[in-house]
């Protein structure tokens, strides 16, 4: 097993070390959270953050903390989603998300209608699909991001892009 | 800020590409963090810390009392009389 670079931390280094990372991928982990469909993205980041936080002292490097927080607000975004799918159920009135409505004004016509497809989108392929095109992320990463294999990335990403494109051609 | 549509990035899989990524830039360029976020979040951090370490502390103290009251249960129910092991031979 790898030495862990955090396991000797004391409790100021600690400190120190997670406001770095929150200078360094804060706006980035933000703006994902927002990108794959997240109503309250400011805390889904918080929440991920705290869990760097708590498990600081078992990261192996200051690399592999990018990358478990990513992890982390895929699947946080995934289950408050699933979240507000059943809350919907419930509720007469639609629940809108502020982040969409605040962004759309500066969208095209027909990039709103792809942001919408998108969010239309099983979960998965449009982890897969901001992954690849909006973080510019390998196959590799986001497999190990989601937490799947190469292949089901390679089956959500072709899926997504053919649903899109029908999305858009429909609309035509 | 409504254009017209962009008709020939959607006849093709990568025309949707290239327009998923423009549109993903766009949206991602019109979010900004808010300058106090870490304050903020450190402070919830500390608040959600100071929380679980007492409430880890307080089922550890309940566990440690359950077990030591139910030992006391077990020895005070336990029988009184000497048993056979200690047992002395009556004297001669």
């Amino acid at each position: 097993m790898p030495p862990q670079f955090a396991a000797g931390a004391t409790e100021s280094e600690r400190e120190a070390q997670v406001a770095r990372l929150f200078d360094l991928h804060y706006p980035s982990m933000l703006r994902l959270a927002t990108l794959l469909g997240a109503d309250d993205p400011e805390n889904i980041v918080a929440e991920a953050y705290y869990e760097i936080y708590r498990k600081f002292r078992r990261l192996r490097t200051p690399e592999a903390a990018a990358a478990y927080l990513r992890s982390v607000v895929c699947n946080l975004v995934r289950m408050r989603i699933r979240h507000l799918q059943v809350v919907r159920r419930h509720v007469e009135e639609p629940l809108g998300t502020v982040a969409s409505a605040e962004t759309s004004a500066l969208l095209r016509d027909d990039q709103q209608a792809l942001i919408r497809a998108l969010r239309e989108l099983p979960a998965r392929q449009r982890e897969a699909l901001v992954l690849r095109h909006w973080l510019g992320l390998k196959e590799k990463e986001i497999a190990s991001t989601m937490g799947i294999s190469v292949g089901s990335v390679k089956t959500h990403t072709a899926r997504g892009i053919a649903a899109l494109t029908q999305a858009m051609e429909v609309r035509r | 800020m409504n254009n017209p549509p962009d008709t020939e990035a959607t006849n093709n899989p990568s025309g949707t590409e290239r327009q998923l990524r423009e549109a993903l830039e766009t949206l991602a360029a019109g979010v900004h963090p808010a300058p106090d976020a870490y304050r903020t979040a450190h402070g919830d951090w500390q608040r959600r810390e100071r929380r679980r370490r007492l409430i880890l502390a307080t089922l550890i103290l309940l566990v440690f009392a359950a077990a030591t009251v139910i030992g006391v249960l077990v020895l005070n129910h336990a029988p009184a009389d000497p048993g056979p092991t200690f047992e002395h031979p009556p004297a001669p």
